[in-house]
């Protein structure tokens, strides 16, 4: 895929940009690393446990949600070039196919899952 | 030996050796992100086959979505840290007092809320100047869209998205409709599973710990950072 | 545009398959140039609108008229700070998530059209393209957070994943309005269709979910909930520093001008303007805005985290499905 050169260039560029800025700034900044400096921070009192704590079950609700609607998303896209191609029928298959999602969101709604408590 | 194949053999080493690392890395988060790798890697693969539609979906559901999915999976999981530690002040008062649990407060995003009565008279004439307002703005659109002078078809059409929606919402129509009850069984089936009481019963009540508890004892929840401090 | 040519002509003299790879180098190199330098603008630009709207002068000193040299003297600072690495983070991915968080800030630009045949390259997917680059935003801020092993800063991934999880879906769903009424995701398309009517009049509602839902994606004020420097101190950035950690502030600058891009673009014609169409146009509109941003920016305090997540699922997301019928009901009625 040759027309695809430009966007592997651009990425490499962007993930390289970083460590060729690091490496010029490296004959600049000083190097003193000692144990106090090294701690994590955590309001100027010394740190205490671990940062892996349990994450609440709603985190996980809401990223099935984004599954779902992503994908939606990617059904939509196809569709959207195609629609005036497609006429009235694909108009009403894709209603059907968002109404049957916003059931899903709907429900998810009545449950409590989209407040954030 | 020309670029594609160069390609196809760093995509082909990097999808492998990434692919390996997701079993046989000790850390758990560190495979979720080893398959995000390997996904990215495989979007690649697609994107030397000429499919580049499928490509951009790739990365958009399998890195963007499914990974967050299963990082949300594993931080939800108590890790060996946490593990037999007591789960404290996730009670009903142990919430913050900025999050405000007071009612209604779900409406507030929207505007609703309660009115009071003497509101009945005017509420008439908002609908009235709202109907107007909706057909103000049918009306313009109809104009503007008629005036844009709008392509038909944009020139160039990709050989990948225009028949792929052609085919989709022609001959694969049926199994596209079905695509969407299995999203929504997916969803309702994973809701019933984590909420197991109706947690607003009466339309007003806050959402309480215990209602989302998962099995066997309370969830700490991400305000319970703070309260997990005092043990090692 | 005679220096294009003259470019185009060189590159097109060399032999075999080096001459795509070099045109392809001389225009990352070009957009790289533009980017930061502009970048190295509107942090100076951010700081003055920042400082007007609260009365005050900003920078004045660096740089005779209104100090505008300031941001200079700032990156050498960054350059000579020391680079501390926590004893408890995640080494690969501590230093892992500025490299990816880049690649989104760089790539986004592959495919906005300058001016007419002023383009990277014109990709068919364009729109699936920029919505698809997301999904490394919010795995980089994942990496970061977690990876930094420290509590203040997985917590602030973890939000800030939520919410960007919360507003990509309106966003594309905004976006697919515009394709709807162009036919096309490739972004030239869609601005060759806007030679009679600018987009934001055809899309009124997905431009307003478009605006807002970017602002959520660019982590600013009133959607800043990730970094919120009062409750978390800084979420996922607390433990960089130094050039590590303005990383995350040139990724975020670079996404700003990206994403006001895109809605000049896809919805203000691009490079099309009423007289003199060119890429003097696109510039305008790119810094109207920036500019749009940074008011919003320093004008409207921050949300709380249960109203964000609830205009963008119950509000946002609706609205957004509901524009993409009523649009098809249009195209059928009036396209």
């Amino acid at each position: 895929m040759d027309s695809y050169l430009e966007v592997v260039i651009f990425v490499a560029a962007g993930f390289l940009f970083v460590p060729v800025t690091m490496l010029v700034g490296k004959l600049l900044r000083p190097h003193r690393p000692y144990a106090e400096k090294l701690v994590t921070y955590e309001c100027g009192e010394p740190s205490h446990g671990s940062a892996q704590i349990r994450y609440h079950a709603r985190y996980y609700l809401f990223g099935l949600l984004f599954l779902v609607f992503d994908i939606e998303t990617v059904f939509l896209y196809p569709w959207a070039v195609m629609v005036r191609h497609l006429g009235p029928i694909g108009l009403i298959e894709m209603v059907v196919f968002i109404a049957v999602l916003v059931v899903g969101l709907v429900y998810a709604w009545c449950k409590g899952v989209l407040e954030w408590v | 030996m020309n670029w594609e194949m160069v390609a196809f053999a760093f995509l082909g080493v990097l999808i492998l050796a990434s692919g390996f690392r997701v079993i046989t890395t000790p850390r758990i988060v560190h495979a979720a992100l080893y398959l995000a790798l390997c996904f990215t890697g495989v979007a690649g693969i697609f994107l030397l086959l000429g499919a580049d539609f499928l490509a951009a979906t790739q990365v958009l559901i399998y890195v963007g979505a499914v990974t967050t999915l299963i990082i949300f999976a594993i931080m939800l999981s108590s890790p060996p840290e946490v593990r037999g530690e007591p789960a404290r002040g996730s009670g009903p008062g142990g919430g913050e007092p900025a999050r405000g649990a007071g009612p209604a407060r779900g409406d507030e995003v929207l505007g609703g809320g309660p009115r009071p009565e003497g509101v009945q008279a005017e509420r008439g004439w908002v609908g009235v100047l709202a109907a107007l307002a909706a057909l103000g703005f049918v009306a313009a659109m109809g104009v503007v869209y008629r005036g844009a002078g709008l392509p038909a078809q944009a020139a160039s059409l990709g050989r990948t998205t225009a028949p792929l929606g052609r085919q989709i919402f022609t001959t694969y129509a049926i199994p596209f409709e079905v695509a969407s009850v299995v999203l929504l069984a997916a969803l309702v089936g994973a809701i019933y599973l984590s909420v197991r009481v109706p947690p607003r019963p009466s339309g007003t009540t806050p959402v309480s710990g215990p209602s989302h508890a998962g099995a066997g004892g309370e969830m700490p929840g991400e305000r319970e950072g703070g309260a997990n401090r005092g043990t090692p | 545009m005679s220096i294009v040519s003259s470019l185009n002509a060189l590159v097109g003299s060399l032999p075999g398959f080096w001459s795509p790879l070099v045109s392809a180098l001389i225009k990352v190199l070009l957009v790289l140039a533009f980017v930061f330098g502009n970048e190295i603008m509107l942090i100076w630009l951010e700081r003055k609108v920042c400082g007007r709207f609260q009365r005050r002068k900003g920078p004045m000193y660096v740089g005779r008229p209104e100090g505008w040299l300031q941001s200079i003297p700032d990156v050498v600072k960054l350059l000579a700070k020391e680079d501390i690495i926590p004893a408890r983070a995640d080494r690969w991915l501590f230093v892992l998530a500025p490299m990816v968080i880049m690649v989104p800030a760089v790539a986004l630009f592959v495919v906005i059209p300058f001016g007419r045949g002023w383009v990277p390259r014109d990709l068919n997917i364009g729109i699936l393209y920029l919505v698809a680059l997301g999904s490394f935003t919010i795995l980089s801020l994942f990496m970061a957070g977690w990876g930094s092993g420290n509590k203040w800063s997985t917590l602030g991934a973890m939000r800030a994943v939520a919410m960007l999880l919360g507003y990509e879906v309106p966003l594309a769903l905004s976006l697919v309005g515009v394709a709807m009424v162009a036919g096309s995701l490739s972004l030239v398309d869609i601005v060759h269709a806007q030679e009679r009517a600018w987009f934001v009049l055809l899309q009124p509602i997905g431009f307003l979910v478009f605006l807002v839902a970017a602002a959520a994606e660019l982590n600013r004020t009133p959607f800043d909930l990730a970094e919120a420097e009062q409750e978390l101190v800084a979420g996922y950035q607390v433990e960089y520093s130094g050039m590590r950690w303005a990383m995350f502030f040139v990724a975020e600058y670079a996404s700003l001008m990206a994403i006001s891009a895109i809605a000049a673009t896809c919805f203000f014609g691009g490079w099309l303007g009423p007289f003199a169409s060119g890429p003097w146009w696109f510039l305008a509109k790119l810094y109207f805005f920036i500019f749009l941003f940074m008011w919003v920016r320093w004008t409207f305090p921050r949300i709380r985290i249960d109203h964000m997540m609830e205009l963008g699922w119950k509000f946002l997301l609706p609205v957004a499905l509901l524009n993409i019928v009523l649009t098809g009901i249009g195209l059928a009625i009036w396209g």
